[in-house]
C-alpha cells in the first residue's frame, strides 16, 4: 500500500518538475521574443503554452487521486498541496509567458536603450524566481523560498520605478507612445509572473515550516534566516568597478551578502582605487583580479550576477538559469576608474555606485 | 447529545451537561483528568513504559497511538489497574484519576474501576440479557429500586445509542446482538455506573465500517461528558475522533499535541514516519 503512494508521489514531483521547467523556459522564451522582437519566437512560446494547459489539468488530476485514495497526511499531505498551488500559479506564469510574447514585434528606438535595460533585468529577476521556485519545491528548500519571497520584493520596486520611467518617456517621446504603452503592459505581466513564483514560494514554505505563513514574512524570517545572497560583479576590463562593488559589499553588507568579481579581460587595476575604497574601510587589495572565462571554469553558486558598464557582457556569460543576471548601466562607465584620473572624480563615482548597491542591498533584505 | 434525558438521579436536570446519573461531580475541564508523570512500567524484567508523562484532559478525546509493542495498552490498562492480575507486571510513578493516587493504599480498586470504565477490542457482553448487561454494574454500586433501575437502563441505553434498537428485546439473550450493537451495549455497562473516564481499548477493530461509524459517532457525542482514551491503530480513526494524539514508540511517549497538529505537522520524526505509513 505505502509503495503504491510512494510510486505515486515520485511521478508527481517528476511531473511538477517537468511543469516547471517548461513554463521557465517558456518564460524566456517570450522575454526574448518581446526584448528581441522575434514574432517567430513568439508563436513557438503560444503553441508550448498550449502544452503547459493540458498538462495543468493532468497533474490536478493525479494529486487529487492521490489524496483520494491514499489520505496522505503530515508533510504527505502538505507536499500534495503544495503542489496543487504551485501547478496553478505556473499555468498563470504560462499564461503571462504567452501575453508577454504576443507583444513581440515591439520596437523601442535608440534613445529608449536604458529602459530596454531595465525591462530586461525585470525579466531576468522573474525568470530566475520561477526557475528557483520550482526547484525550491522539488528538493524542499525552504530559505530558497524565503530567498524568492524577497526578490519579489526587489521586482516590484524594480517596477514601479520601470513604469515610473515609462510614463516620464511618454511625455518625452510622444511618437513612441504605442511601444511605450506596450511596454507598460509588458513589465505588469512580468511582475504578475513574478508574483505567480513568490506564491510557489510560499507553498514550499508551507511545505517546509508546517503552517501558512504566506502574509507573514517576518515570521517566517524568525523561524528561518535568509540564506546568505551571493552576487558576482563583472565588468569588462577590471580596471576596478567590480572589485569596488565586491569589496564595498564585502565590507559594508558582509553579514547577509557575500561578493566576488571578475573582469572579462583582467588587466591592471585604477591605483587609486585602492586609494578612495580604503577611505571608506573596504579594502580591496584582499582581492585578487580574475578573469570571467577561468572564474566559470568550476561551477558556481550565485545568486546574481551585476555586470556593470557594458550590458553586452551579459552574452560572455554562462547560461544560469537559476541566477539572475543584471547589466546596470549607473553609474556611468565613462567616470569609472578606467578613465578617472583624479581622486576626486573616481570618489564621486564611488558614491554612486556604493549609494546604488546600499540601496539595492536595503530593498531585498528589508 | 440533542435529547434530553431524564435519569432517577437528575429528575428534573438535563443529563446533557456534564452531569452523570451517579456522580454528580461537574468536572473543570482545565485540569487534567488523568495525571502521569515520571511512570515506568514492567513486565518482569521488561521494562513497557518509560518516564511517561501525559497530562489527559477533561471532557476530550485522547487517543493513543503507536506501532504494536510501543505500550499503548499498557498505560491505558495500568489507568484503571488492569494490569494488576498479570504476573510480574509492576508500575512505579505518578498516576492520578481526578487528583487522586491509583495507587495509594487505600485505593479501592473496585470504586476506581467505576470512575474508570473500560470498553475491550472485542465486545464482551456477559451470557445474560440486554438488561441485566447494564444493570449488573450498576447494582454493585448502587442501592436503586426497580423503576430507578428501569431508568438508569433506559438512560444508559439512549446515552449508548442503542436504545432504539433494543428497546422491544431488553429481556433477550445480549450474545443475540450484532458485534457492533455488543460494543455499545459494553458502553452502556461501562457509563451505567457513572464513571468520570472511559478507556477504549481498539474498540472498533473487532466492527464493520457502518458499526465503526455507529461507536465512532458515539465516542464524539460522550466526550461532552467523560474523558475518552482510546487506542487505536487506525490512524484515519485517531484523526477522526481525537481531540489529542499521542504516539509512543518502545515504551516512551515521544509526542503529544493537538490532533490537528499532529497529522498535519508532526514535531517528531518517529511519528511522522509512523502516522505516514512509512513504518509500523
Amino acid at each position: 500500500m505505502h509503495a503504491h503512494f510512494l510510486r505515486e508521489v515520485a511521478l508527481i514531483k517528476d511531473q511538477i518538475a517537468r511543469q516547471g521547467m517548461m513554463v521557465h523556459e517558456n518564460f524566456v522564451m517570450a522575454l526574448e521574443a518581446f526584448i528581441d522582437g522575434d514574432r517567430s519566437l513568439g508563436k513557438r512560446v503560444l503553441e508550448i503554452e498550449s502544452e503547459v494547459d493540458s498538462s495543468e489539468v493532468s497533474l490536478e488530476e493525479e494529486c487529487l487521486k492521490t489524496i483520494a485514495l491514499h489520505q496522505p497526511v503530515a508533510d504527505d499531505l502538505r507536499f500534495l498541496i503544495s503542489v496543487i498551488r504551485a501547478n496553478h500559479n505556473l499555468e498563470r506564469i504560462g499564461d503571462q509567458a504567452a501575453r508577454i510574447a504576443r507583444f513581440a514585434g515591439l520596437v523601442l528606438p535608440e534613445s529608449l536603450e536604458p529602459l530596454r535595460l531595465m525591462i530586461r533585468n525585470l525579466g531576468a529577476l522573474t525568470s530566475m524566481m520561477i526557475y528557483r521556485a520550482a526547484h525550491a519545491l522539488i528538493e524542499r528548500v525552504g530559505d530558497e523560498a524565503l530567498l524568492i519571497w524577497h526578490v519579489d520584493r526587489l521586482v516590484d520596486r524594480l517596477h514601479d520605478e520601470t513604469a515610473k520611467r515609462i510614463q516620464e518617456e511618454v511625455g518625452l517621446n510622444p511618437e513612441s507612445v504605442r511601444d511605450l504603452f506596450t511596454a507598460l503592459d509588458a513589465i505588469n505581466r512580468i511582475e504578475r509572473a513574478a508574483d505567480h513564483a513568490a506564491n510557489i514560494a510560499k507553498a514550499v514554505l508551507y511545505l517546509v515550516l508546517g503552517h501558512i505563513v504566506r502574509h507573514h514574512r517576518k515570521q517566517a524570517l524568525r523561524e528561518m534566516p535568509l540564506p546568505r545572497i551571493r552576487l558576482l560583479f563583472v565588468d569588462e576590463r577590471d580596471a576596478g568597478s567590480a572589485r569596488m562593488a565586491q569589496s564595498w559589499i564585502n565590507h559594508a553588507h558582509g553579514d547577509h551578502f557575500s561578493a566576488e568579481s571578475a573582469a572579462l579581460n583582467p588587466g591592471d587595476p585604477n591605483p587609486l582605487v585602492a586609494t578612495v575604497m580604503a577611505e571608506t574601510g573596504a579594502d580591496i587589495t584582499a582581492y585578487a583580479p580574475r578573469g570571467l572565462r577561468e572564474y566559470f571554469e568550476t561551477e558556481r553558486a550565485i545568486d546574481f550576477v551585476i555586470v556593470l558598464g557594458n550590458p553586452g557582457l551579459l552574452e560572455s556569460l554562462p547560461n544560469m538559469p537559476g541566477t539572475a543576471c543584471l547589466a546596470w548601466d549607473h553609474p556611468d562607465p565613462a567616470t569609472g576608474p578606467e578613465f578617472a584620473d583624479t581622486l576626486d572624480a573616481l570618489r564621486a563615482y564611488k558614491d554612486t555606485l556604493t549609494g546604488k548597491l546600499d540601496r539595492w542591498v536595503k530593498m531585498l533584505s528589508r | 447529545m440533542s435529547e434530553m434525558l431524564e435519569t432517577p438521579f437528575n429528575a428534573g436536570a438535563s443529563a446533557t451537561g456534564a452531569t452523570s446519573p451517579v456522580s454528580s461531580e461537574p468536572v473543570p475541564s482545565s485540569v487534567p483528568a488523568v495525571r502521569v508523570a515520571d511512570f515506568n512500567a514492567w513486565y518482569g524484567e521488561k521494562q513497557a513504559l518509560k518516564n511517561i508523562r501525559l497530562d489527559i484532559p477533561a471532557c476530550r478525546v485522547t487517543a493513543l497511538i503507536g506501532p504494536s509493542g510501543c505500550g499503548k495498552s499498557t498505560l491505558l490498562r495500568w489507568i484503571n489497574r488492569m494490569n494488576d492480575t498479570i504476573p510480574g507486571a509492576r508500575a512505579e510513578g505518578l498516576l492520578e484519576v481526578h487528583g487522586s493516587d491509583v495507587f495509594a493504599p487505600d485505593s479501592d480498586v473496585v470504586e476506581l474501576r467505576r470512575r474508570v470504565g473500560i470498553v475491550f477490542q472485542k465486545p464482551n457482553p456477559f451470557p445474560k440479557s440486554i438488561f441485566e448487561n447494564v444493570a449488573f454494574g450498576a447494582r454493585l454500586h448502587l442501592k436503586l429500586s426497580r423503576s430507578e433501575m428501569n431508568g438508569l437502563v433506559e438512560w444508559a441505553l439512549k446515552r449508548a445509542a442503542l436504545w432504539d434498537e433494543v428497546k422491544d428485546r431488553l429481556h433477550h439473550s445480549a450474545l443475540s446482538l450484532s458485534g457492533g450493537q455488543q460494543q455499545r451495549l459494553c458502553i452502556a455497562r461501562a457509563i451505567a455506573v457513572g464513571p468520570e473516564v472511559l478507556l477504549m481499548d481498539e474498540p472498533c477493530s473487532a466492527l464493520d465500517p457502518k458499526s465503526t461509524a455507529a461507536i465512532e459517532d458515539l465516542i464524539w457525542d460522550l466526550s461532552e461528558q467523560y474523558t475518552i482514551v482510546i487506542v487505536t491503530h487506525n490512524m484515519q480513526q485517531a484523526s477522526r475522533v481525537s481531540d489529542i494524539t499521542a504516539f509512543m514508540y518502545l515504551g516512551e511517549l515521544l509526542e503529544v499535541g493537538e490532533t490537528e497538529r499532529v497529522f498535519q505537522n508532526p514535531a517528531h520524526p518517529q511519528t511522522r514516519d509512523y502516522i505516514t505509513g512509512r513504518f509500523g
